[in-house]
């Protein structure tokens, strides 16, 4: 809006407060003190005109008694005397005196009429004496003696006195003349006779007509001036008040906008500008609402020129379309509301008993709005009579949208203050710099980390000094890196200038200004020092738990396959002597039934008791060996010698049975001794196990057993192959486990314990020996070689039987233990 | 007739005892064998009375796989040619629990440990199976 102040026409509306009632109040003065000065002057000519006449008629009056009193004094009293009825025309005196006075009329010009009248001595009647002649009116003249009704003429009496004259023409008298009298004196002093001498007054009255109406034109002309004068004055009056007015306005605006600047509280600011905006726009009862957007309702924050308990009257309601209070509306439609009579609105009953406002009131409501958005609404009562003309509420908008843009900063000030707050007390580090890198904010934080007491300003250094990549950067730096992505979030190097580092986990962001141009880059950040030292302990801690964990679940796995191998290995072991047993008590118990008389066969059932005993304590003697092994105890008694024997006498032991299954069963060895530390029982233990199962899982084909000296190895070898049914790949870890067949099931069971390998394996390694098994699965057969370190060979030469050539192919031998023993050029051969 | 009693067996002095012990005492035609496709085809013709059973068994196996006498047990009673057959499962494995377990997997109809103390109780075992077999399912072709 605008504020009018030009000079306001007849037509133009002059703006601000009141203006109408205003113009209208100093009209009436003005219109008033006009009339007042019309009246006055008025007043002032008519006098002074009546004041001109009446001297003109004085003057009038002094020339007609003087010619009166100069004829007078051509009249000797005594003649005059004489004369005192008809009878008396004849004396000559008369003539001669009427001579005299007709001379007297013609010699002065303008005289109509000159006679006389003498009075009696009683002084009751008068009558008359001489006269000129007729007068213009025609009428008869006098005679002597005949009556004068001097009651008519009461200006005679004076003429008794001196010469005298009446007042002249008068509206009631016919005529224009002017009468003039003049005592005629006896030598005594007496006044026995009077002249009176009749003048035209004609010209006399036209010079008072004229004065006249030239004193209504100079009225006339007086009141014209009058009136302009008044006007003009009004006009700069009114300039005078709107100047003023405007004045005044300004002056409540700029205290308004001082008061939206002034810090404080939101409530402190609405009412100061309250009082502002009443005392700038003349209106004295104010209310403010803020509208609860969450809500929907508009809540009366504060009020100005209303008691207290005018409050609750100040109804308000929902924003909605239901809305019927004028704060309300305003607030819903965003234009202001203007309501002439409260009353009208039903529900709406403002009783405000408050001074100043009668029971008839007007109300306007106008919006407070924030980018178009209602935030509060100011609504402003008034007496019914005063109401609001265009220009008050154009004002009290103008205020409103003022009294806005203050509540607006205040909540910008406070969210200021909160963020400042919140930047000055966050422990994050908070950076921010332009696109050139240079720092244009850091927060107490950053600065406390950051910074040195020598060198405590952040500001105007580049970015690159503080904050370095930490890794896999590729060497760019930080800056080049934000300006790359547009952003960046991860550790960094944070160094401060004393050349120290912390590690700081960061996020750097555009901050989009309001064009949504990018000319700052906000970086958050916090030093992760501690926070890495926790997690490095952390860590390590939970490795150790994991670590822990695996061992603890690796013992338990493993003591729970123990449990389970050792109720397999129970069963085993009872079936394994069950077995035998069950032969040795039904023989015993047939023989002791006498089931046979034949001693053949007797005999041959007490041989199947001590077949099936011996076998018996064969698996007694798996289990003891089995439980030293678990001891630790398994005696063995090394000495130096050669293997060779051994190997032939097992291969012979176990020939017998391969030959029963069909297979050929072969044994190579030397020609050399296979010196070594060992225990031959043991060695022989070793060899039938290994070789009595690959007799045992055979069902045709061969058994080779193989020995060799390994020379760079500086071990012994002995391998033994066979043709038979293998073992599956994923069983052979656990064939040396103990308490464990390679199969869980009943199907498999060739004998045995399934001990063997367990025992086997742990007496090899009492030797100083090795164990590996292999096959290459199911039905390829199964390969075992055994590694011992080899001892220099007995000087005696004694180095047993099966020793023949040296041979010299050592050196192309394989070295892996796993691998096909070398063809021997020769060697002592046992075959089946 | 005797009745004919099929034995598999691997160990051979148990299986010697086994024969003795019903043909002496018994008065049964026993025959012994490990190999299970056998057991099967002699089963299926009817001339078998009773089945005693070992569960392990080192030597036997059908279709070129090893099998222990429960599997041979479960084919004999899976079949409707052979399940009526009754079969006594005779084994060293006498753990806890291991009777139950026995007949439940297989669908043998009794099971006796060993050591076998009292012959006469096998005797008497065997008997009575084969008299409830024989009334319970007479067999079809006799």
């Amino acid at each position: 809006m605008s504020i009018t102040m030009g000079p306001s026409g007849a037509g133009a509306a002059p703006a601000g407060l009141g203006g109408r009632q205003l113009r209208g109040a100093t009209a009436w003065r003005y219109l008033a003190g006009m009339s007042l000065t019309a009246g006055l002057v008025g007043l002032a000519i008519w006098g002074l005109t009546a004041r001109t006449c009446e001297q003109l008629r004085a003057e009038s009056r002094i020339k007609v008694a003087s010619i009166a009193a100069t004829i007078a004094a051509g009249i000797p009293a005594e003649e005059h005397q004489t004369l005192r009825s008809r009878e008396d025309e004849r004396l000559p005196a008369y003539q001669k005196l009427l001579a005299h006075i007709v001379s007297a009329r013609q010699a002065n010009a303008g005289v109509e009429r000159v006679y006389t009248l003498g009075r009696d001595p009683a002084g009751k009647r008068w009558y008359y004496v001489l006269e000129s002649g007729v007068d213009v009116s025609g009428s008869t003249r006098a005679r002597v003696g005949d009556g004068f009704n001097a009651l008519a003429k009461p200006e005679l009496s004076g003429a008794l006195l001196g010469p005298t004259a009446d007042r002249g023409p008068t509206a009631k008298r016919s005529g224009a003349l002017i009468t003039g009298y003049a005592p005629i004196r006896d030598r005594s002093g007496g006044t026995p006779a009077v002249v009176a001498v009749d003048v035209d007054a004609h010209a006399a009255l036209a010079a008072e007509r004229r004065f006249r109406a030239g004193a209504k034109i100079a009225y006339a002309i007086a009141l014209l001036g009058i009136a302009l004068a008044g006007w003009t004055s009004y006009r700069r009056r009114l300039q005078e008040i709107e100047r003023a007015r405007s004045i005044q306005m300004r002056l409540s605006i700029h205290r308004l906008t001082e008061v939206m600047t002034r810090t404080g509280s939101e409530a402190d600011m609405v009412k100061s500008a309250l009082e502002v905006i009443a005392d700038g726009t003349g209106y004295a009862h104010w209310a403010l609402y803020k509208r609860n957007r969450e809500r929907g309702t508009l809540e009366l924050f504060a009020t100005r020129g209303l008691p207290e308990e005018a409050h609750g009257d100040l109804v308000v309601d929902a924003v909605d379309m239901a809305a019927h209070s004028p704060a309300s509306r305003a607030a819903l439609r965003g234009e202001a509301v203007i309501v002439r009579d409260a009353s009208e609105i039903p529900p709406y009953d403002f009783a405000a008993g408050c001074r100043g406002l009668g029971p008839d009131i007007a109300v306007a409501a106008v919006p407070l709005t924030d980018h178009g958005e209602t935030t509060a609404v100011l609504q402003c009562f008034a007496p019914r009579a005063r109401g609001f003309c265009p220009e008050d509420v154009t004002l009290i908008r103008w205020m409103a949208s003022q009294l806005a843009l203050g509540l607006k900063r205040i909540q910008l000030e406070l969210r200021d203050q909160l963020l400042a707050s919140y930047m000055r007390s966050t422990q994050e580090i908070l950076v921010g710099f332009d696109m050139d890198g240079l720092v244009t904010y850091a927060n107490p934080t950053a600065e406390r980390a950051l910074a040195t007491p020598k060198n405590r300003e952040l500001r105007g250094k580049c970015v690159d000094e503080l904050f370095s990549p930490s890794e896999g950067s590729g060497g760019t730096s930080f800056l080049s890196a934000v300006r790359a992505a547009g952003n960046f979030a991860g550790d960094v190097n944070c160094h401060r200038p004393d050349g120290t580092t912390f590690p700081a986990e960061v996020t750097a962001s555009k901050a989009l200004d309001r064009d949504g141009g990018v000319s700052t880059i906000v970086l958050f950040g916090r030093d992760v020092t501690e926070r890495r030292d926790q997690e490095a302990e952390i860590r390590s801690r939970s490795e150790q738990l994991l670590l822990i964990n695996e061992q603890l679940q690796h013992a338990n796995a493993k003591f729970a396959s123990t449990n389970r191998m050792k109720n397999e290995f129970l069963a085993n072991t009872s079936h394994e002597l069950r077995t035998p047993l069950n032969a040795v008590i039904g023989f015993a118990a047939l023989i002791e039934q006498g089931a046979t008389d034949v001693e053949e066969e007797r005999r041959s059932f007490a041989r199947s008791i001590r077949e099936s005993a011996e076998h018996l304590l064969t698996v007694i003697n798996d289990i003891l060996d089995v439980a030293k092994v678990e001891a630790g105890r398994l005696e063995v008694e090394l000495e130096n010698g050669d293997a060779t024997p051994c190997i032939l006498t097992t291969v012979d032991a176990l020939r017998p049975t391969a030959v029963r299954k069909g297979l050929k069963l072969s044994a190579e060895a030397g020609p050399e001794p296979l010196n070594m530390e060992l225990d031959p029982a043991r060695m022989r233990q070793i060899l039938l196990n290994l070789v009595g199962n690959a007799v045992k899982f055979t069902d045709k084909g061969q058994v080779r057993v193989k020995a060799w000296r390994e020379i760079e190895q500086s071990e012994i070898r002995i391998a033994i192959e066979d043709t038979g049914i293998g073992i599956a790949k994923d069983q052979l870890p656990r064939v040396f486990v103990r308490f464990s067949q390679v199969d869980g099931s009943y199907k498999r069971r060739h004998g045995g314990t399934g001990l063997g390998l367990v025992i086997t394996q742990s007496l090899v390694e009492r030797m100083g020996g090795r164990i590996a098994i292999s096959s290459e699965g199911l039905g390829t057969g199964t390969r075992v070689t055994l590694a011992f370190p080899m001892s220099p060979a007995r000087e005696d030469g004694s180095s047993g039987s099966g020793t023949a050539v040296a041979g010299k192919a050592e050196a192309a031998r394989p070295r892996e233990m796993d691998m096909i023993p070398p063809k021997l050029p020769t060697a002592v051969r046992r075959e089946t | 007739m005797a009745q004919r009693i099929l034995i598999i067996e691997d160990d051979p002095m148990n299986a010697k005892l086994f024969q003795i012990v019903l043909t002496r005492k018994g008065g049964f035609q026993v025959e012994v064998t490990e190999d299970a496709s056998y057991v099967l085809r002699e089963v299926r013709t009817g001339s078998v009375d009773l089945v005693i059973m070992d569960i392990s068994l080192s030597n036997s196996e059908l279709d070129g796989k090893p099998v222990d006498g429960l599997e041979i047990t479960r084919r004999l009673k899976a079949d409707p040619g052979t399940r009526q057959v009754p079969v006594l499962l005779a084994t060293a494995h006498a753990m806890k629990g291991s009777r139950e377990k026995f007949l439940r997997e297989s669908g043998a109809d009794d099971y006796i440990s060993k050591p076998i103390i009292d012959s006469g109780e096998l005797i008497q075992r065997v008997e009575s199976l084969i008299m409830k077999g024989s009334h319970v399912v007479p067999p079809a072709d006799r």
